[in-house]
């Protein structure tokens, strides 16, 4: 696993191209391109501004307020986080088993959550590059585009959102940023009418899924080679897996695999996560790098998301998705698949697990259950000084690790998020790319947007923050070995192309004689 | 009833507002702490059932369906740039919004609501002045100003449903002052407002 573009052996000579921020990605990203003198790529970095704040932001805050603290971090998967703190919470009250109802309704939550998380990347983000080609128009290739020519695929994905967002309302009371899940368990089981209210749809849920699942295979396998060398690296995967090696997005242990799926480490504790992974600082970005710790910093990045979790499992325990899971893994001729764009297809597959498992817990008495707390040993303040709770979020492997003193009071927290897990998987997919697709060119819109869709395929989403309100939405700089700005390239929210602050006529930009 | 079905399956307050916003940063929490005071006013002066509250931390494509069946729409939400203490402008479908995040501008909102239902909402974007965004400040004194400015105003809005006026005289433009404007707000997206309006109330 080199890293042949990451450090040039001169960087004073190379010039820079710079992306900021990037479309369709949450928080602000930007790619920097050093070029030398034939404009051939040299390095390659993804340059994101990870929020940190957020864990100085709580700290000297009770425990018992982070699974509701937490989810501001976040307007895409506030459940996941708000699920992560909770299981710490579980850990600091001492409960090591949560009552039947109360696991089963936030796991409903956290399915209702992915499933409306893959829902809007697949039908309202990735779907415009995969239907129109990345070099489609800017002003189409969106989710208007997509209403527009394909209007019933775009009318399930918003209705497939709207389900998914019912299953979280009813679980944890609101939309967005509800309190259902607790430490120690939950604050409300379902009654009947929710039950009925979803249960009247999943059947339809289950076959759109279904179908869309179908509709991605067909993409990628159209794809060709292109679709599978597209920002393909081969990557170590981390996630959770069941005990019995089975996909799982709530609670299991921790699996780790080389990029020839031979095994790192399996069904390792989640809260020694510690031991097996170490974060790395670099000069160069304001995000860390989390490895493998066992195989050091340089080898031991690793994937996380739906493409590493559907390669990692052994078997996905829901019919559909199994099936699915058979024809993917196909896809791999016996080895782990690494086309990036192929996360589309993973995405999918665990979006009908989400509906197939939506469905079955409808089934199960136990989700209008009575007993949705249980108190530990230790108490409400409990003597646990230390909380850990790892799940599997929409982009990936999340995790929270509280400490706390005697009152209760948050004194230190480490949260890797599944962006900064995937931190060095995205480099090497946009170094991959300049490999294949930039050297040599020019900053044109087409190159740019292949970076994008390639960064796309991870669906980052960087701690959500404000709105970034009136900010330029795409700018590139090209700047001289000394510093000197050779050319300025924006694309504003309309999708008009300007060089500076000139309207270029063509959306297809080129550099300046 | 279904949640498969794009149209509601039952009778909706006629007036829709959508708080947008982060209340754990500063100004930002200017769209849900709006919406948190005018549940009070609603109890005092303006029949429930008349005006629905939603609460949004960003918009999303699934908006769309809780703007079906509404006389109005009101997205409320902090802005960075633009007029102060605040200015209020009807949402035009953005067809052209590729840009965009994992959320929605107000326009790319509409253009899916257009294009899902035929119909454009009468939207209407009501873009309060922020000053400071940062994590845990609490609101500046030029957004608390703000918000009280924008609540007064959308008050009076309301209390017209409440007056038997149609809110969508309301909308009219109030003067013959038109100019075409261009306003930064929400999301960092153009809204491209054909008319800019005077918002003294006729």
């Amino acid at each position: 696993m080199s890293m042949p573009l990451e450090t040039a052996t001169h960087p004073e000579r190379l010039r820079r191209v710079c992306i900021e921020p990037l479309t369709r990605v949450e928080g602000h990203g930007k790619v920097t391109l050093l070029l030398d003198d034939a404009d051939q790529v040299q390095q390659a970095r993804l340059h994101i501004v990870e929020f940190r704040g957020f864990e100085r932001f709580i700290q000297g805050r009770p425990f018992w307020e982070l699974p509701v603290t937490v989810q501001r971090l976040c307007g895409i998967c506030p459940v996941s986080h708000h699920l992560a703190a909770a299981k710490a919470c579980d850990r600091l009250v001492g409960v090591a088993e949560l009552s039947p109802t109360a696991e089963k309704v936030r796991r409903l939550m956290h399915f209702g959550q992915v499933l409306q998380s893959h829902a809007l990347h697949f039908f309202h983000l990735s779907s415009p590059d995969l239907l129109f080609g990345f070099d489609d128009a800017p002003a189409h290739r969106n989710i208007v585009g997509v209403i527009q020519d394909e209007p019933e695929l775009a009318r399930r994905g918003v209705l497939l959102r709207r389900y998914g967002q019912e299953v979280i309302r009813v679980c944890a009371g609101k939309r967005i940023h509800g309190t259902g899940a607790i430490p120690g368990g939950v604050n409300k089981a379902l009654d009947n009418a929710d039950r009925e209210l979803l249960s009247a749809d999943i059947a339809q849920v289950i076959d759109w899924a279904e179908e869309a699942v179908v509709l991605m295979q067909q993409l990628f396998e159209a794809g060709g080679d292109a679709y599978r060398s597209f920002g393909a690296v081969p990557a170590n995967t981390l996630s959770l897996v069941r005990p019995d090696g089975a996909l799982e997005l709530y609670d299991g242990g921790l699996r780790a695999r080389d990029p020839d799926g031979e095994p790192i480490f399996d069904h390792a504790s989640d809260q020694d996560y510690s031991t097996l992974l170490n974060e790395q600082v670099k000069p160069w970005s304001y995000m860390k790098f989390p490895f493998i710790a066992a195989l050091g910093a340089e080898a031991g990045w690793y994937r996380v998301g739906p493409l590493a979790r559907v390669n990692n499992c052994d078997y996905i325990d829901t019919p559909r998705a199994e099936a699915a899971r058979r024809a993917f893994g196909a896809a791999g001729e016996g080895r782990p698949v690494q086309a990036v764009l192929a996360t589309h297809w993973a995405r999918l597959i665990e979006l009908l697990h989400c509906a197939e498992s939506i469905g079955r817990l409808l089934d199960d008495t136990d989700i209008v259950g009575n007993e949705l707390l249980r108190e530990g040993e230790s108490g409400q303040l409990g003597r646990q000084r230390t909380g850990i709770g790892v799940i599997e979020a929409p982009r990936g492997t999340l995790f929270h690790h509280y400490e706390i003193d005697p009152d209760g009071l948050v004194t230190r927290a480490n949260l890797i998020v599944s962006t900064t897990n995937n931190n060095q998987a995205m480099n090497e997919s946009i170094r991959r790319v300049a490999r294949d697709e930039l050297d040599g060119y020019a900053l044109t819109e087409g190159l740019l947007n292949r970076i994008e869709v390639a960064i796309r395929a991870y669906d980052p989403c960087l701690s959500c923050a404000t709105h970034a309100l009136g900010q330029m939405p795409l700018a590139v700089t090209l700047a001289r070995r000394d510093g000197i700005v050779l050319d300025v390239l924006r694309r504003d929210a309309d999708g008009a192309v300007r060089r500076g602050d000139e309207p270029i006529s063509s959306t297809t930009a080129t550099a300046p004689a | 009833m279904s949640l498969l079905s794009p149209e509601p399956a039952t009778a909706r307050a006629q007036v829709l507002v959508i708080g947008v916003g982060n209340p754990d940063r500063g100004d930002d929490a200017i769209g849900p702490l709006l919406l948190d005071r005018l549940r009070g006013a609603l109890s005092r002066e303006v029949s429930v059932g008349q005006v629905e509250l939603l609460d949004a931390y960003q918009l999303q494509p699934e908006h769309a369906l809780d703007l079906r069946g509404r006389r109005r729409s009101i997205v409320v939400d902090a802005a960075a740039t633009g007029p102060a203490p605040f200015t209020h402008v009807p949402v035009v479908p953005d067809t052209g919004a590729a840009i965009t995040t994992h959320s929605l501008s107000p326009g790319a909102l509409a253009a899916v609501h257009q294009r899902l239902f035929g119909v454009a909402p009468v939207l209407t974007a009501l873009a309060v002045r922020g000053e400071d965004f940062g994590l845990g400040v609490p609101l500046s004194t030029a957004g608390a100003q703000h918000l009280e400015a924008a609540l007064a105003w959308l008050e009076s809005q309301l209390r017209m449903t409440r007056a038997g006026e149609t809110l969508a005289a309301a909308h009219r433009p109030c003067s013959a002052r038109l100019r075409t404007k261009r306003l930064l707000i929400c999301d960092g997206l153009t809204i491209a407002a054909k008319r800019d309006y005077d918002t003294r109330p006729r």
